[in-house]
């Protein structure tokens, strides 16, 4: 390859990389800062990832209220991620409502996307990444604090004890 | 065809007597297989600014694992950012062809993966692991391309191997694996088609652009990666198809696919793959026999008639393929006329060592022999010897336990004994070929015997009441000896001289008074207990050491030779094994003798890096270097005595480096290679050291490293050793 079409190579990789990096970082903050508050109730237990560092791996309970619901359509052709309805208490607590039909929302009532595996449904993060040494800090989450667009996307973005409190080791 | 010059030839000449020691060691330095002190000196340059630059890497990567709450997310992008653009700025500025430039790309390829790491830390999403490997082998694909070398492509294909890979795990649970491959699944089968196509794919782009794209571009008529993957896709598709056979699920596409590549690697090149026809040929047996034992095919008549008659058919397997490889390789020879300079490096050689007045004209003949085997064509019949002998003597085995059902303990024992001589004696029989299935069988006879020996006397020593577990690995140990001096195979010496060590070691943690129980290393400990362990694991180390002063004492007797040389080897190996065996046990915080494989674990360290600066100092005598010269080699080499403290496998890991180089070894560098990925993977995992420090660490070695590399540099001039003044053949 001429050395300037390599260095054209290159230089596109870096502007690409760098672009959609940041236009990503971008979509993100702005589904952080003004998603819907929704909270999930969780069972968690705590790993070491690659290059990731520690995390605690998070169950939903909502993940088996949705596997419910979907044994009883006893549909064989279900779509790799679908969409459900998810009922929004006062105190910004979810609940499962139903499977995604169409109708149009309540008030109180938001769509979340979730994706079907052969292991079974996954709701939103399946993780939460710390700091390392931060573990018993997030020992008493109780529920997950997570950012919803319209779309459904979903973002995780605070572990919360029991009595609905942020756990934070410094503010972000 | 004429051989090259090697170390065996000229070390076979000076045990005959035709050359002196001058001479040898002259044709040594002259061939490049002893290093000069210009070759040290390289040597150490590259492992120092290799080692420095990963350690500068695996420091970022730490920092980056441990996700340090206080620092915003935005700085951790904008300093990752800053690096990658940093080094990729630079290899545009070098100019991405460049040696330079090429080492800025795979820097900043590499970036690419921690970059992601903390976009997925800081958005959790539910995004996938694979889809991190996605993302980076796209990054990836573009400094491939502009970088133009086999290693870029290499890395490319490991993440688009784990993005393939991880998303067909994910998908699947573990726990269904079983279901999977005894059942069928079709679903999981076809997207693991899918990935072996995406790896066919690669392959094929490959070899095109070999093809027709290989005269200007040398780079693209490497072979080790084509047959690399051509090895791990081979490889993937026999799973696959035997999966058919025994679950009587046909999937033709599948089938399609296999043949395809089986044919593709065999034929389709201009130049046929000797590589490739043996994987295809090696794929076809092993399906073959998983046909047979699906049909139960000599399965009826008991276990001992089966595991005796397999050992015949994986023998016969085994000569069909090597016959069919031999005649395809003599079909693939060069005509005799075009045989390489080989006459050039020896006249060489000869004019190199008369003008020295080492040798009488006339004396280096060059040697004739009939072109060896390839080794991968001598690794199958290595193979098909260790299946045959391991299904030949379980059948031996269940024929004894079975007819004679020997139930009392000191028949046992004599059994042990019996059956361990007797292996030993199979294996002396089986040893006088020059083909590798029969030196494999051989091997694995005389390693069966080496455990009935070493097992017998184990279980004798057992019935001491005191001491028993150290009384029976030093009983262990004299067996292994016995059977080292018994049996004179290379390979096999290694493994007994590794595990006789190995059971030395163990005996010396076993001992009362030296074992220490308390689960923190910083009590008090005892003076004199601390003493012994360091004497013992310094006496070790100084002992390997020893061995590599003294080699020109013993390398020129081909007895002593054959009994210290595989003895060193596999003590270096005991050590590293040992290492591993401390920080396996350590992490799984089993607290007998904790404090006792710390301590040692740490002492290794430390003697590795004592015994390393003691060998510098005395390398640097034999070269005459002033005095001055050689303690400030001695102290460089001696910082790694407070490193071998902390991180007792790099130290341990260099003085093997340093071996690999003093005896031009290539296993030991691929043992001690294996080493050092395993034990940096596993201080990622371990938790004795927060993640933190762990990256303060590595980062301050790397840069400590890196400096060293640099005065290194400086001091010592590229002086050309004043036998070598003369452009030798390794010199390129």
């Amino acid at each position: 390859m001429p050395r300037k079409r390599s260095r054209l190579l290159v230089a596109g990789m870096l502007l690409c990389l760098l672009g959609g990096f940041n236009w990503s970082v971008l979509r993100q903050e702005q589904l952080r800062r003004g998603g819907a508050e929704v909270l999930l109730e969780l069972a968690p237990r705590d790993p070491r990832a690659l290059l990731l560092g520690d995390y605690m791996e998070l169950r939903y309970l909502l993940q088996q209220d949705v596997a419910d619901a979907l044994e009883q359509t006893r549909r064989n052709d279900m779509p790799s991620d679908i969409m459900v309805i998810l009922l929004v208490r006062a105190d910004n607590t979810a609940v499962f409502a139903r499977l995604d039909d169409g109708a149009p929302l309540a008030e109180n009532e938001l769509r979340l996307r979730c994706r079907l595996r052969n292991f079974g449904v996954r709701v939103a993060a399946k993780a939460f990444y710390f700091q390392e040494g931060h573990a018993a800090l997030y020992e008493k989450a109780r529920y997950g604090e997570l950012r919803v667009g319209e779309d459904g996307a979903s973002l995780l973005v605070f572990l919360r004890d029991a009595s609905l409190q942020r756990i934070l080791p410094r503010d972000y | 065809m004429v051989m090259q010059p090697s170390s065996s030839v000229l070390l076979s000449w000076a045990r005959q007597g035709h050359i002196g020691p001058d001479a040898l060691e002259a044709a040594l330095l002259y061939l490049g297989i002893r290093p000069d002190p210009a070759a040290w000196r390289r040597f150490w340059l590259w492992v120092l600014q290799l080692g420095g630059a990963l350690s500068l890497v695996c420091g970022v990567i730490f920092f980056i694992a441990w996700n340090w709450a206080d620092m915003h997310p935005f700085a951790k992008f904008g300093l990752l950012q800053a690096l990658l653009a940093a080094c990729l700025g630079a290899a545009l500025y070098k100019g991405p062809e460049t040696h330079a430039g090429v080492l800025c790309l795979l820097g900043g390829g590499i970036l690419v993966g921690p970059l992601l790491a903390v976009y997925g830390q800081t958005y959790q999403t539910g995004a996938e692991v694979w889809e991190l490997f996605r993302g980076w082998t796209l990054a990836l694909l573009p400094l491939a391309l502009a970088g133009q070398r086999p290693f870029l492509f290499f890395l490319l294909w490991i993440t688009a191997s784990l993005w393939g890979g991880l998303h067909l795990l994910q998908e699947i649970p573990i726990s269904s694996f079983e279901r999977i491959f005894f059942q069928g699944d079709s679903n999981f089968i076809i997207r693991w088609m899918y990935f072996q196509a995406g790896q066919a794919a690669f392959l094929l782009a490959w070899e095109i652009g070999s093809a027709f794209l290989g005269r200007t571009r040398p780079w693209l008529r490497t072979r080790w990666l084509p047959r690399l993957v051509f090895f791990a896709l081979s490889a993937s598709l026999t799973v696959s198809m035997a999966e058919h056979i025994t679950s009587r699920h046909i999937n033709i596409w599948h089938i399609s696919l296999y043949l395809g590549v089986l044919v593709a690697g065999g034929s389709w090149r201009r130049r046929p793959d000797l590589f490739m026809e043996a994987c295809g040929l090696c794929s076809l047996a092993a399906l073959l026999a998983v046909w047979l034992i699906q049909v139960e095919f000599l399965m009826n008549n008991g276990i001992t008639v089966g595991l005796l008659g397999w050992s015949l058919l994986i023998s016969g397997f085994t000569a069909v393929v090597i016959r069919i490889l031999r005649f395809r390789q003599g079909n693939m020879a060069q005509p005799a006329a075009t045989a390489p300079e080989c006459p050039d490096a020896w006249t060489a050689l000869r004019r190199h060592l008369e003008a020295r007045g080492l040798l009488k004209a006339g004396v280096l003949p060059p040697v004739c022999r009939a072109p060896g085997p390839p080794w991968f064509v001598s690794l199958v019949q290595g193979l098909g010897g260790w299946l045959a002998a391991c299904l030949l003597l379980g059948g031996v085995a269940a024929l004894l336990i079975l007819t004679l059902d020997i139930r009392d303990a000191g028949v046992q024992r004599v059994g042990f004994l019996l059956f361990g001589g007797a292996a030993l004696l199979a294996a002396n029989l089986c040893a006088s070929g020059r083909e590798q299935f029969g030196s494999q069988f051989s091997l694995a006879l005389a390693l069966t015997g080496m455990g009935g020996l070493g097992a017998a006397l184990a279980e004798w020593a057992s019935l001491f009441d005191f001491m028993t577990l150290a009384f029976m690995a030093l009983a262990g140990a004299c067996g292994v000896a016995i059977a080292y001096c018994l049996h004179h195979a290379f390979i096999f010496r290694v493994i007994a001289s590794c595990a006789f060590f190995f059971c030395v070691m163990f005996a010396w943690l076993e001992v009362p008074p030296l074992r220490l129980d308390r689960a923190e290393i910083f009590l008090p400990l005892d003076g004199l207990t601390l003493t012994l362990h360091a004497l013992f694991w310094g006496s070790l180390c100084l002992l390997l050491i020893w061995g590599q002063l003294r080699e020109k004492r013993w390398r020129l007797s081909q007895a002593r030779a054959a009994f210290l040389e595989p003895g060193f080897l596999g003590l270096y190996i005991a050590l590293l094994c040992f290492l591993v065996f401390c920080e396996a046990l350590g992490d799984m915080h089993v607290h007998i003798f904790d404090a006792s494989l710390k301590i040692s674990s740490k002492l290794l360290g430390v003697c590795a890096g004592a015994a390393l600066a003691r060998w510098t100092f005395g390398l640097a005598g034999a070269w005459r270097a002033p005095t001055g010269v050689r303690l400030g080699l001695a102290a460089a080499a001696g910082l790694l005595i407070p490193a071998g403290w902390f991180l007792p496998g790099l130290s341990l890991s260099l003085l093997g480096l340093a071996l690999c180089r003093q005896a031009g070894s290539r296993p030991l560098l691929g043992v001690t290679g294996c080493f050092l990925l395993a034990y940096f993977t596993n201080f990622y995992y371990t938790l004795t050291l927060s993640l933190l420090y762990k990256s303060i660490l590595l980062a301050g070695s790397g840069a400590l490293l890196l400096i060293l590399a640099g005065l290194l540099a400086k001091i010592l001039p590229k002086g050309q050793n004043p036998n070598t003044e003369e452009a030798a053949p390794h010199a390129a």
